[in-house]
């Protein structure tokens, strides 16, 4: 019984250090780009892991283009470009480059041209000089169906969904307002979030309130077992739906801090300007002895610190 | 052990079905936002909303419907282009997404982000009246799946106390059946161990299971039968000492009286001399068929089976004892009603009739007679010993095969005899697979039926316990 045991802890070990190893191989170090490829089905891009050789931005150039067109080492992709399609000549100007493509290019409409042109850029914008790509057809700047141009594109120019995919994810600053650590006044802190942008701001407001502050001495004044049920704006009115737990919130932090730590957070929001406080859907529930008014507007004179 | 495999089952029952819920719920969403989209896309193409996103009616749509599904909604133009975005950040982008590209090919799909829990559905817009239309532009649609996590929430509740539940009576019935279980093999146990050591015990009872109860009624049997094997060992024991001391006894006196006596004539001694004689005799015949007798017993005693003709075995037997009848004016006869042959170990099996016969002529009167009958049907051989002599008393016919048993003890004696035969002949009879009864009349006669089977079957168990028997037999020599 003891040998078979020991077989297998051995075994499992030779085999995590073989994932171990496979994968710090995979990880690529720093220094390993993309090159971007389609799906057999024209739906998708894929990606093939490349190792740059040259170290001058031509040399590069050159490279990538030249591997965009190649097939892909792997069976399920394609390369994007089409075999008629080449690239006339490029100009790199500060930064901007522009790519000159021959007719060939009139010939790819619809998804599969916006596929192809996503994977070029994503792949040339990997190179460090570079950060916007302008294609143009013999010389005529590209345009789009309703004749305006496409123009210079950068990172930020195409997008992603889903997920983690980076290309979905938005980064914002958001100003939230704490409870103090006696629960008597606010403190500001501001947060730099990076989340899925399907999520809604003041969703978002909302969760990161419910959460511990960054800043020392400042408390989240929602009870932690409060639920948020939905959260609505309409024509800059923010309508917000708790569960019975917000009742709960401790006899430490002050009825006009729960309260205002909310709507002021709200309101830092350029869409909300008044806030609507509901319990299970009911409106005017009764918060620490008091009715909860129709509408709050914020009110800064609570608030005692900054944090940045 | 219960515990487990009553808890594992449920466990995965329970998110079988949570997943399940979790599937279901996804689909229906699915279709329901399929079916109410169909009505906004028509509005769309109406007035042309991809190329001039501008339109309030359109818009103020759009938000109520991003606010009831508490998500996000996204108008694509067939370039992939974010035309309308509601939550304004992403308008002007292009989007490249596998779904929104294969939807602007036709096809209406969905996409469950679990992660942050949005179900995403894109829908192509295009004209319904015509089954060509190419597709204008794509509608996407997210909706928050949050509602369903609190379902799934509320529903863990009830699993869990359903698994606690299910817990404990698992736990109490794990323990009643370990109780009922265990106690009467831990109890049986503890006698089996007295029993082992030599200490008497009483057997095992009140036992509440049917099962360990019947396993009891075994045990018991067994135990009864270990204490009376050790009964009659003992018995046995006592029996042969006083049986082999009683000829030495009276050699003793007679050696005894002839040597306290004085000038006592030859003739007298010549008389004690021979009476010595017959006491050796009988010292010697009570050792001879102990041996016989324990020989018998010994298990695993080979048994030399042949087929022998009946006829001709009973004719020798009853030539032998015929002596003895003339002397005693006793008649012997024989009937056969048919050739028999039989497998039997032909030594053993004359000893046995042998002895009945002999039995037969000894407990008779002059002028009496011994019938002795051979029959057989397709499975049995039957042979009957019948006379008339004194018979035997009812209270003592069960006892007649014990060993050293005399119904009367001081007329025995003069009969002569070591109390062993009828022993020595049922141990015969029963070593061949037969079987032997008695019946008799005090003063009417006796008879003794005994019935054999015509084949000889090994009895495998006979063999186990032969070779145990031989195993103990080595042990003790090498000791």
């Amino acid at each position: 019984m003891r040998r078979s045991i020991r077989k297998k802890c051995v075994s499992l070990a030779l085999m995590m250090s073989m994932v171990i190893t496979l994968l710090t191989a995979c990880g690529g170090d720093a220094g390993t780009q993309q090159i971007y490829y389609m799906d057999v089905a024209g739906n998708s891009l894929k990606i093939s892991a490349y190792k740059l050789k040259a170290k001058d931005t031509e040399g590069q150039i050159s490279e990538l283009l030249t591997a965009l067109k190649q097939a892909p080492d792997t069976g399920s992709a394609v390369s994007v470009m089409p075999r008629d399609l080449e690239v006339i000549s490029h100009r790199l100007d500060g930064g901007h480059l522009v790519l000159d493509f021959n007719t060939a290019y009139e010939r790819i409409t619809g998804p599969n041209e916006v596929l192809m042109r996503s994977a070029i850029v994503k792949t040339l914008l990997q190179i460090s000089n570079i950060s916007s790509v302008t294609f143009t057809v013999q010389g005529k700047a590209l345009t789009n169906a309703d004749g305006s141009e496409i123009g210079a594109m950068n990172a930020d120019t195409f997008m992603d969904f889903g997920g983690d995919a980076e290309d979905a994810m938005v980064r914002r600053t958001f100003t939230l307002y704490y409870a103090s650590k006696d629960g008597q006044s606010l403190v500001r802190e501001k947060r730099e979030i990076y989340y899925n942008s399907n999520i809604s701001p003041e969703k978002l407001v909302m969760e990161y309130l419910m959460t511990s502050p960054h800043t020392d001495d400042a408390i989240s004044p929602i009870p932690d077992s409060t639920k948020l049920l939905n959260i609505n704006v309409n024509r800059g009115v923010c309508y917000l739906n708790l569960d019975e737990n917000f009742l709960n919130a401790t006899d430490k932090i002050s009825q006009q801090v729960v309260i205002y730590s909310i709507v002021n957070s709200l309101c830092e929001l350029n869409e909300i300007s008044s806030v609507q406080i509901a319990i299970n859907g009911e409106m005017n529930s009764i918060f620490r002895g008091d009715k909860l008014s129709n509408s709050y507007t914020p009110n800064f004179n609570m608030v005692t610190s900054n944090a940045e | 052990m219960i515990l487990l495999a009553g808890l594992i089952p449920y466990t995965v029952a329970f998110y079988l079905y949570l997943y399940a819920y979790r599937q279901n719920t996804i689909n229906i969403e699915e279709v329901q936002i399929h079916s109410q989209m169909q009505v906004l896309t028509g509005g769309i193409l109406d007035k042309d909303y991809l190329s001039d996103p501008s339109d309030t009616e359109i818009n103020s749509q759009l938000d109520t419907v991003r606010q009831i599904y508490g998500g996000r909604i996204l108008l694509i133009d067939d370039n992939l282009r974010v035309i309308k975005d509601t939550n304004g950040i992403d308008s002007g982008r292009t989007l490249v997404w596998a779904n929104a590209i294969r939807s602007l090919k036709g096809e209406a799909l969905s996409y469950y982000d679990k992660q942050n829990n949005f179900l995403t559905v894109t829908l192509p817009i295009r004209s319904t009246a015509d089954d060509n239309a190419p597709v204008r532009g794509v509608l996407m649609v997210v909706r928050s799946m949050d509602y369903m996590n609190q379902s799934l929430d509320q529903m863990t509740v009830p699993g869990i106390i359903g698994f606690v539940i299910l817990g404990f009576i698992l736990l109490g019935l794990a323990a009643w059946t370990a109780e009922h279980t265990i106690r009467p093999l831990k109890t049986m146990e503890e006698a089996l161990d007295k029993t082992k050591n030599g200490s008497a015990s009483s057997g095992l009872k009140d036992l509440d299971y049917a099962e360990a109860e019947e396993l009891a009624g075994h045990f018991n049997d067994f135990l009864g039968r270990m204490q009376s094997v050790e009964a009659s060992r003992q018995e046995f024991v006592s029996n042969v000492s006083h049986e082999l001391k009683t000829p030495l006894t009276s050699m003793k006196v007679l050696a005894d009286s002839i040597n306290s006596m004085e000038g006592a004539p030859l003739e007298l001694y010549q008389e004690f001399m021979q009476d010595m004689s017959h006491e050796i005799d009988r010292e010697t015949k009570i050792i001879n068929d102990l041996l016989s007798l324990v020989r018998m017993n010994k298990t695993g005693i080979s048994m030399n089976i042949a087929s022998v003709n009946m006829n001709e075995l009973i004719e020798s037997i009853l030539h032998r004892v015929r002596p003895i009848a003339d002397r005693q004016g006793v008649e012997l006869v024989l009937e056969s009603f048919r050739p028999v042959f039989c497998e039997i170990d032909e030594t053993k099996f004359s000893l046995a009739i042998t002895n009945l016969v002999e039995n037969a002529v000894k407990y008779n009167n002059p002028g009496g007679w011994v019938h002795v009958s051979l029959n057989a049907d397709h499975q049995y051989c039957f042979v009957t010993v019948e006379d008339n002599g004194m018979g035997i008393p009812q209270d003592s016919l069960d006892r007649i095969f014990e060993r050293f048993y005399r119904v009367d003890k001081s007329h025995s004696r003069e009969i002569g005899g070591t109390g062993l035969g009828l022993a020595i002949t049922q141990n015969a009879i029963r070593m061949h697979h037969g079987e032997i009864r008695v019946a008799s009349e005090l003063g009417q006669g006796t008879t003794f039926d005994v019935r054999i089977p015509l084949t000889y079957i090994v009895d495998p168990e006979e063999d186990v316990i032969a070779r145990r028997a031989d195993e103990i037999r080595e042990e003790r020599s090498g000791e």
